[in-house]
């Protein structure tokens, strides 16, 4: 049951914390082993956390502390690192990860070909350039693209984008 | 601190927007402000609004492969486990009963506020189960009964086959029918066409009274008997692949954790294509397979017996000189077992038969173990193949 848990976790978890360490370690192998060490660790106190968000706490925390770790030993300039520990600093990275996946998760929800186009669009395909690439006509690129917007937009106003809402609002929890 | 968290909130939806190409009224005057807070507030505002960082994100959270990833450190816990499981055992069941209702409140609130992937739906769901766009979960384990839902009935027959209605408790609404392992299912769609699932399969559609065409999403394997209807063409989308057809029948196989779609067509015609649109769509004929293999970005066709690949609907399957692996990727669907090579060149081993799902699983493993002189062992749900 545990084992479950943990791995519902890491499901939900997991990328995102590789993504959060990376911007700190610039180096995705090394992100994944600390993203991956953070749940071993939480393995063996997995009881002490009764909801997942407090788990969730304990992860993000784990990661910067060992991504600081990472580079205090890799010798980066004093500098760099308070920077790094500035608090809008890891206020950005929050920001933009939870921003950026839950864009990503509406995306992979919009039926195959609003999100194809969709997609194009995000690089920077023009909509002809869009109806040439899938073969269709551009009013069809333009209506499926207005409809997926319509739809993200509708997805928007119902969401609670920040899950993350819960770290902040934790009291005698800090990040660093 | 719960203003900051409200203006981050707020800050976020202009960003999404903005991405999104629309500007809502008020947005202008939001970050104006916001930039006037803090000086670094308009560099993070104009960082996170860049579409090539997000697609770099996008491309980078791709690349993370996480079912890959759990397999690594669920190897390092279960070591672990061993050495402290048995003297805590009874404070953790009394700390799992919490954790359950936690998390199964959990479950149920993230059923309300966003979509399970069929990955999460099948990892929730022990038997056969319909999901309502309300986030509201119908067991349909007992056959021949009558569902009461909080908009009208839902009525199994007697087959076990569930019957979608023309009445206004069914129309204009999205559904999914999760047939977890150990289960096999099938629905009649509003349109009278019907689909046989296998087990760990998932299948999404909506019950519309008009609409130009008949649209499901499947994750996992069903034959489709689909209705004639050339107004109405009928599309299966599976995975990346799309499948479009007029009246015909056929089977698809496409599990998430294989990267092949493999569609084998009974009778009638359909016309396939793959959606990254470097393809050209594919029209079968009747005993024609086309296999669509995402990894090798292949697409082949080839004529079959089309029993070996609509056999597991009647209870069976026929392999023909088929790798083990395979093989068992059947079987622990059917009996939901997890299967461990030691050595993986047995999963290379081919081996011909034909399998009964109703015979026990340890007699089939039996069989397998003589024909092809290995050692199999099972333990609960694991089974473990060495030489």
């Amino acid at each position: 049951m545990e084992y479950d848990r943990l791995k519902y976790c890491f499901d939900q978890f997991y990328p995102n914390l590789c993504l959060y360490a990376h911007k700190y370690v610039q180096d995705i192998e090394v992100a994944k082993d600390i993203a991956q060490d953070a749940f071993i660790k939480c393995w063996d106190r997995l009881s002490d956390f009764d909801a997942d968000a407090a788990l969730k706490v304990f992860l993000y925390r784990t990661v910067t502390n060992e991504s600081l770790n990472y580079l205090k030993h890799r010798k980066v300039e004093i500098e760099a690192h308070s920077i790094l520990l500035e608090e809008e600093y890891m206020e950005e990275h929050f920001l933009e990860n939870e921003v950026y996946l839950w864009l990503r998760r509406v995306i992979h929800e919009l039926p195959p070909q609003g999100k194809r186009i969709i997609e194009l669009s995000l690089e920077g395909a023009r909509n002809p350039e869009i109806a040439e690439n899938l073969g269709v006509s551009l009013n069809t690129v333009k209506t499926i693209k207005q409809k997926a917007y319509k739809t993200l937009r509708e997805k928007l106003s119902k969401a609670e984008i920040f899950l993350f809402y819960q770290i902040y609002s934790r009291p005698g929890i800090t990040l660093s | 601190m719960k203003d900051k968290i409200k203006i981050s909130e707020r800050i976020s939806r202009i960003v999404i927007r903005e991405i999104c190409e629309v500007e809502e009224k008020g947005d202008r005057e939001t970050l104006e402000k916001w930039f006037s807070i803090k000086k670094m507030n308009r560099r993070i505002y104009q960082r996170l609004r860049s579409k090539k960082r997000f697609n770099e994100w996008n491309d980078l959270y791709s690349s993370i492969n996480v079912d890959n990833d759990w397999e690594l450190i669920s190897r390092k816990i279960k070591g672990k486990e061993k050495k402290q499981k048995r003297i805590v055992w009874f404070r953790n069941m009394a700390a799992a009963c919490v954790v359950l209702a936690i998390v199964s409140g959990a479950i149920a609130l993230l059923l309300k506020s966003e979509k399970l992937s069929d990955k999460q739906l099948l990892a929730t769901y022990s038997s056969p189960t319909l999901i309502l766009d309300n986030g509201e979960a119908v067991s349909l384990n007992a056959p021949s009964q009558v569902l009461q839902l909080s908009d009208g009935d839902i009525q199994v027959s007697k087959e076990g086959k569930l019957l979608c209605e023309k009445s206004n408790a069914w129309f204009d609404k999205e559904y999914q029918l999760v047939v977890p392992r150990g289960y096999n299912y099938a629905v009649q769609l509003i349109d009278s066409s019907i689909v046989h699932l296998n087990s760990g399969s998932v299948l999404s559609f909506s019950v519309k009274e008009h609409g130009d065409k008949r649209l499901v999403a499947l994750s996992g394997e069903g034959f489709f008997k689909v209705k004639r209807d050339e107004v109405r063409p009928f599309e299966v989308t599976v995975k990346d692949e799309t499948i479009r057809v007029l009246g015909t029948s056929f089977n698809v196989h496409g599990y998430n954790d294989d990267d092949q779609v493999i569609t084998t067509l009974v009778t009638g015609k359909v016309k396939i294509s793959q959606n990254n649109n470097k393809h050209e769509a594919v029209i079968l004929s009747p005993r024609e397979q086309l296999c669509w293999s995402s990894l090798k970005g292949e697409v082949n066709v080839k004529e079959v017996d089309t029993e070996e690949y609509t056999s597991w609907m009647q209870g069976y399957v026929v392999f023909k000189d088929a790798r083990l692996e395979d093989i068992m990727m059947q079987l622990s669907r059917w009996y939901d077992i997890d299967v461990d090579f030691k050595d993986t060149r047995l999963k290379d081993k081919r081996f011909g038969g034909k399998l009964y799902r109703k015979t026990p699983i340890d007699t089939n493993l039996q069989l397998i173990e003589t024909i092809n002189k290995i050692k199999i062992e099972r333990n609960g749900k694991q089974v473990t193949f060495s030489n």
